[in-house]
């Protein structure tokens, strides 16, 4: 879902499980974030399709809390985090949400308004649809092209001369 | 960044936490495990299942070689980047047999395409060697109408010989190729065979980067060897790293007759001459260039994974399989 937000063609790869480069450097980075951030609270909670970074006991409700390095890609951290909120809600879990930027020291609270929920739910049918599809969107050259560790695999092509 | 070491000492190994230890009779050597992608053992090496096993979770890959320097084998740890769909893409691209003879044309046509651009090359030094170019242009023409992946070999190995038959006029009559492989009979079949093993275990390496499995080629039967993707990508790589490989080694005067074993038959490089070999084939995978599609400086090491990321494209039906070209 978070990678839909970014890009509909590594949404595709990853739904296709064609996962990326490994030894690329930012992925690592991302490794080594996910290791050693919030070492206390209880982190990485597989549920059922989703894998939580963080999941603490607040005073009222859980908190669901979305761990990035950058908050370059907000909206795609939202969507991913709505995702979460939404599940969750599923399962009759009542939950909150935080986007955390450990590098950036920074939190953000974030609730399942109506309109989160709507685009959420939006981006969820796309999604199903994108992944229907026989081929991957074409690359299309974008800002987060330049880290990312598919970069290689959507624009290598033997060029003439 | 992880690189792959190179073993020639005699000793065991052996995991201390998360280190990897040579102990050897001198010394004991610690090698960091994030910094190995790949262990080469020309020694004779001891270890055991636990060493195995930790080196499979860090997916490190083992390459053995026998005392003459010859490939035996390789610890491939299981596949840890495995996409269901892609492998079902390559098995029906190795089942259907229209798909399968374009692939193999593709790295036949690539692979002569690059020895056809390198003796143009050598051609422009004055060696004389119009018959011959004559000879492989007829044959790569012939590529495309081949019917079955045993023509297409066959076309191949006329090329390949003729194409050796070269190596006199280009390195002099010390260094005349004849092929013989097992075992080689004279230094520049021991040297050539090095370098081609050499490139088999780096394309190895860069498959586990990805979602191929190298049991299944297209131009090399499947099941013939235990990995066969790994000669197809070679097809296309011989004559641009194997190859000039060896001439610069040569018209250098770097290897020398003290490289060299005679041990019946069969001719060997000594360990003096593995490393020289092996030093100066990490520098060629490690020489970068500007790749003119990403506009970005890549290696000759990562130029053999892009190459398994075009295949990759071809399979999922996204973009035909063109090969590297010779530059």
């Amino acid at each position: 879902m978070g990678y839909y937000g970014v890009c509909p063609r590594e949404a595709w790869l990853m739904g296709h499980a064609l996962s990326p480069f490994p030894d690329h450097e930012l992925l690592a980075l991302g490794r080594l974030l996910q290791e050693t951030a919030y070492r206390e609270a209880r982190k990485e909670v597989a549920l059922p399709g989703m894998r939580l970074d963080l999941l603490t006991k607040g005073k009222d409700a859980w908190v669901v809390a979305e761990v990035k390095r950058r908050s370059g890609q907000r909206e795609a951290h939202l969507l991913q985090l709505g995702y979460y909120l939404l599940r969750l809600e599923a399962l009759g879990l009542r939950a909150q949400g935080e986007l955390r930027y450990p590098e950036e020291r920074r939190a953000e609270r974030v609730a399942l308004t109506p309109e989160l929920r709507a685009r959420v739910q939006e981006a969820e049918r796309a999604l199903k649809e994108l992944l229907q599809r026989p081929l991957p969107p074409p690359p299309k050259r974008i800002p987060a092209c330049s880290g990312c560790a598919y970069f290689e695999f959507c624009f290598v092509e033997e060029k003439d001369g | 960044m992880a690189k792959p070491v190179y073993v020639f000492s005699s000793g065991r190994l052996g995991r201390r936490a998360n280190t990897i230890v040579l102990e050897t009779e001198e010394r004991k050597r610690h090698l960091p495990v994030e910094q190995v992608s790949e262990l080469y053992l020309f020694g004779e090496v001891d270890l055991n299942k636990r060493f195995l096993e930790f080196v499979a979770q860090k997916g490190i890959l083992l390459h053995f070689f026998n005392r003459f320097g010859y490939y035996v084998g390789s610890f491939y740890p299981r596949e840890h980047l495995l996409s269901g769909y892609l492998t079902l893409r390559q098995a029906e691209h190795y089942l259907d047999g229209g798909k399968r003879l374009d692939l193999a044309r593709r790295f036949v046509e690539g692979g002569l395409g690059n020895v056809l651009r390198l003796l143009r090359r050598e051609e422009a030094r004055g060696e004389g060697l119009e018959a011959t170019l004559e000879l492989l242009e007829e044959l790569l023409a012939k590529v495309g109408e081949a019917q079955s992946v045993g023509e297409l070999m066959a076309l191949e190995g006329r090329a390949r010989e003729a194409y050796y038959r070269t190596w006199e006029a280009l390195l002099g009559e010390a260094w005349a190729l004849e092929r013989s492989r097992r075992p080689p009979r004279d230094p520049i079949n021991a040297l050539l065979s090095f370098a081609n093993s050499l490139l088999y275990t780096a394309i190895l390496a860069q498959i586990y980067q990805t979602h191929l499995d190298p049991r299944i080629g297209f131009l090399h039967e499947a099941n013939y060897r235990r990995h066969s993707l790994n000669l197809d990508v070679a097809e296309v790589f011989r004559p641009v790293l194997a190859d000039r490989l060896v001439f610069r080694l040569v018209r250098r005067g770097q290897v020398k007759p003290g490289h060299f074993l005679r041990e019946g038959e069969g001719v060997f490089l000594s360990e003096a001459g593995r490393r020289l070999v092996v030093e100066e084939w990490e520098k060629t995978l490690q020489t970068t260039y500007q790749h003119r599609a990403l506009r970005r400086a890549v290696s000759y090491r990562t130029t053999l994974r892009l190459e398994l990321y075009k295949l990759e494209k071809h399979l999922i039906g996204e973009q035909p399989y063109t090969p590297y070209r010779l530059r």
